[in-house]
């Protein structure tokens, strides 16, 4: 089998998709596939960022439509620089796709949202002085849309954002202010952002000058604590990926993607900054998570 | 609380079939009944086995398997509701 990447070979460089490589490769009938855990530059994958020369892991999954007559297909491999190799039978010539994923271990299966129906992730993040930024998708109009938040329900003192009866309302200080409109659909959102702390939803202003802190941690999915009593949570968003920034030093201290857990199915994200998984967490009897299709 | 059928792949149906179990439960009780035939719904204690992947599912598991058809039925149905509410109101008649 002729393949390729990195400085040693002819890199067949295809489009970037999420997952940051897609590489085509050519197998002859017959031929031995070995599939192998290594490291690549992305610039040598023919990224437009040819600056980038950022080192990242890489894990081989072929997807299984690419291959008909055969009906399963198994590669692993295995993180803290252990190889594990299997090696496979391709049947007849044809191209197929490898896919990378650069950020989920190949424990966890990347999905495409992740819907929190009365629980939520508990982020471990007190946001003294935090922004996140995340993108979501709202696909109902009943309220509690798109629930970020730190205060237990009704109260609304802390730190919190969530769509009700058509605007945005954010709490701050003891109170809570709103503006803008919500509507299914798609949202980039930026929460807390900049000097002037504004809040941004699909690249308008919402609010600004408000002091957004708080001293228990942020929720994504539920605004309040995980014991369900003084809970509010959200159902109608579907969060695509949730990014949260130190304002001092604009450093990422979580960027999550949500995924289930192979071993258990159990839902959650993961967390690329400290790879570590985030199961939900009911917050109520009847809790769960509902995910969108598998991505690779 | 809704009853919908789930087959041998655990596929959701709105419709009874003689392979189909019958489920009765609230988890789509906020969503319209053209996008349930797009999920696929593992009850508590079962299990489904991804052919593409071997992964072993246990349930309580909900998954959507078709974001991009379920995403336009959404704003589909959306438009329709808001233009029968303009309707009714009499703008744009």
């Amino acid at each position: 089998m002729a393949w390729g990447f990195g400085n040693s070979g002819a890199a067949s460089g295809g489009g970037f998709n999420r997952h940051d490589a897609l590489l085509r490769v050519q197998a002859l009938a017959g031929s031995l596939v070995t599939i192998t855990k290594g490291q690549y530059h992305k610039s040598d994958l023919g990224h437009e960022n040819a600056q980038d020369h950022t080192v990242y892991d890489y894990y081989f999954i072929i997807h299984q439509s690419q291959f008909d007559s055969v009906n399963s297909w198994t590669v692993t491999a295995a993180l803290n620089g252990e190889v594990s190799i299997n090696t496979i039978i391709i049947d007849s010539a044809d191209e197929y796709d490898l896919v990378f994923t650069t950020y989920l271990p190949i424990e966890y299966q990347a999905v495409s949202y992740i819907d929190l129906h009365t629980s939520a992730i508990l982020t471990g993040v007190v946001p003294t002085n935090h922004y996140s930024q995340f993108f979501i998708y709202i696909y109902n109009r009943t309220n509690g849309n798109g629930v970020i938040g730190t205060d237990r329900a009704q109260s609304h003192l802390y730190y919190s954002l969530c769509g009700y009866n058509g605007a945005w309302y954010m709490g701050y200080n003891g109170t809570e202010g709103s503006g803008g409109t919500t509507a299914i659909g798609d949202w980039e959102i930026q929460f807390n952002y900049g000097s002037s702390n504004q809040v941004i939803t699909n690249g308008t202003v919402i609010s600004s000058g408000h002091t957004f802190s708080s001293n228990v941690q942020l929720n994504i999915g539920s605004r309040g604590l995980p014991n369900g009593t003084n809970g509010f949570a959200a159902a109608g968003t579907r969060w695509k990926r949730f990014i949260i920034y130190e304002k001092s030093n604009n450093e990422k201290v979580r960027d999550f993607y949500p995924c289930y857990r192979k071993s258990d199915s159990k839902a959650g994200m993961w967390d690329k900054v400290g790879q570590t998984f985030y199961p939900y967490t009911a917050v109520d009897a009847v809790g769960y998570a509902e995910l969108g299709e598998n991505v690779y | 609380m809704k009853t919908i059928y789930i087959d041998s792949d655990y596929m959701c149906h709105l419709e009874s079939a003689p392979d189909r179990q019958k489920i009765e439960t609230d988890i789509f009780d906020n969503m319209i009944d053209e996008v349930i035939p797009f999920y696929r719904f593992i009850p508590q204690g079962h299990e489904w086995v991804n052919p593409k992947t071997g992964v072993v599912l246990h349930g309580l598991f909900v998954q959507s398997t078709n974001d991009e058809q379920m995403n336009k039925i959404i704003v589909d149905r959306y438009m329709l509701d808001m233009q029968n509410a303009l309707d009714i109101l009499g703008v744009n008649a």
